[in-house]
């Protein structure tokens, strides 16, 4: 017997075996932004995370209450998302998709509006993931790291090189931006 | 290099980005079930279909042994006949 199968769900919490669509109606938007950061394009984004839901409710009745739904929804849909990237990066290889550029962040560039979509598109899917699920679903570092099954510490460290790489990139664009400023001002 | 901005600016930055992303269509409950492979309609119709099979199998079985019934019954060397009579 598993641990914590016969345990409740936490008071205040939705059980996923029993109010999934109320689970799925609240958490949707959520979902969809934590997809979004991982694949960028927001219609692939819905799509992803509505197989994600899809996913999470084939396993709604293996759903233990060691991790608060949402984090549990979050592990289905970031593990969903990096598996949907691979598969899109896979397909690039075919004769079919020459034209594409192989390298996803070039893709993911060409697919990014506003300059902070741009630096979120610097960094791997496994960095945007972290960044979402901390600064804006406010995560801490061990929730993190069971949704994304890895070290804490890992977590820690994927934090610091994401907002590094972001913050490098973001201080080279305004200083290519810069001219154009000092023109204008 | 210009100035990279701090973490908290960079982290109200990322808020501020994400908060703005809305689904363009919202969620889809039907569209869900669907894809979750959970019809309303999927158990009634493999049900119907299972029945009607089973009707059809015990209908051939009834008519096959109907007519050995019938052929091994007195009087049911015409049904012979007719079984063995070359077209």
């Amino acid at each position: 017997m598993a641990v914590g199968q016969n345990e409740p769900p936490r008071p205040g919490e939705l059980d996923p075996a029993t109010q999934f669509p109320v689970l799925y109606q609240r958490e949707y938007a959520n979902v969809y932004r934590t997809v979004r950061a991982i694949v960028l394009d927001p219609h692939e984004a819905e799509d992803v995370a509505q197989e994600s839901f899809a996913k999470a409710y084939r396993a709604r009745l293996r759903y233990r209450p060691t991790a608060p739904p949402g984090a549990w929804l979050h592990r289905i849909a970031v593990n969903t998302a990096i598996s949907h990237l691979r598969r899109r990066r896979l397909a690039r290889l075919l004769p079919a998709r020459l034209y594409q550029a192989p390298d996803d962040r070039d893709y993911a560039q060409s697919e990014a509006r506003g300059v902070l979509e741009a630096a979120l598109a610097q960094l791997s899917p496994q960095l945007r993931a972290t960044v979402v699920l901390h600064y804006f679903h406010d995560y801490s570092r061990d929730e993190i790291a069971k949704i994304l099954g890895i070290p804490s510490g890992t977590v820690a460290s994927r934090m610091a090189k994401a907002m590094s790489i972001m913050r490098r990139w973001m201080a080279e664009q305004e200083q290519s931006a810069g001219p154009v400023r000092s023109e204008s001002s | 290099m210009g100035v990279q901005p701090n973490d908290s600016r960079l982290a109200e930055a990322v808020r501020g980005e994400v908060a703005d992303w809305h689904p363009p269509r919202g969620p889809d409950l039907h569209d869900l079930m669907l894809r979750a492979g959970h019809s309303a309609w999927r158990a009634q119709i493999a049900l119907a279909s299972m029945i009607g099979a089973a009707v059809v199998a015990v209908l051939l079985v009834l008519a096959v042994a109907t007519v050995l019934l019938a052929s091994a019954l007195p009087g049911g060397e015409a049904v012979k006949e007719h079984l063995v009579q070359a077209p």
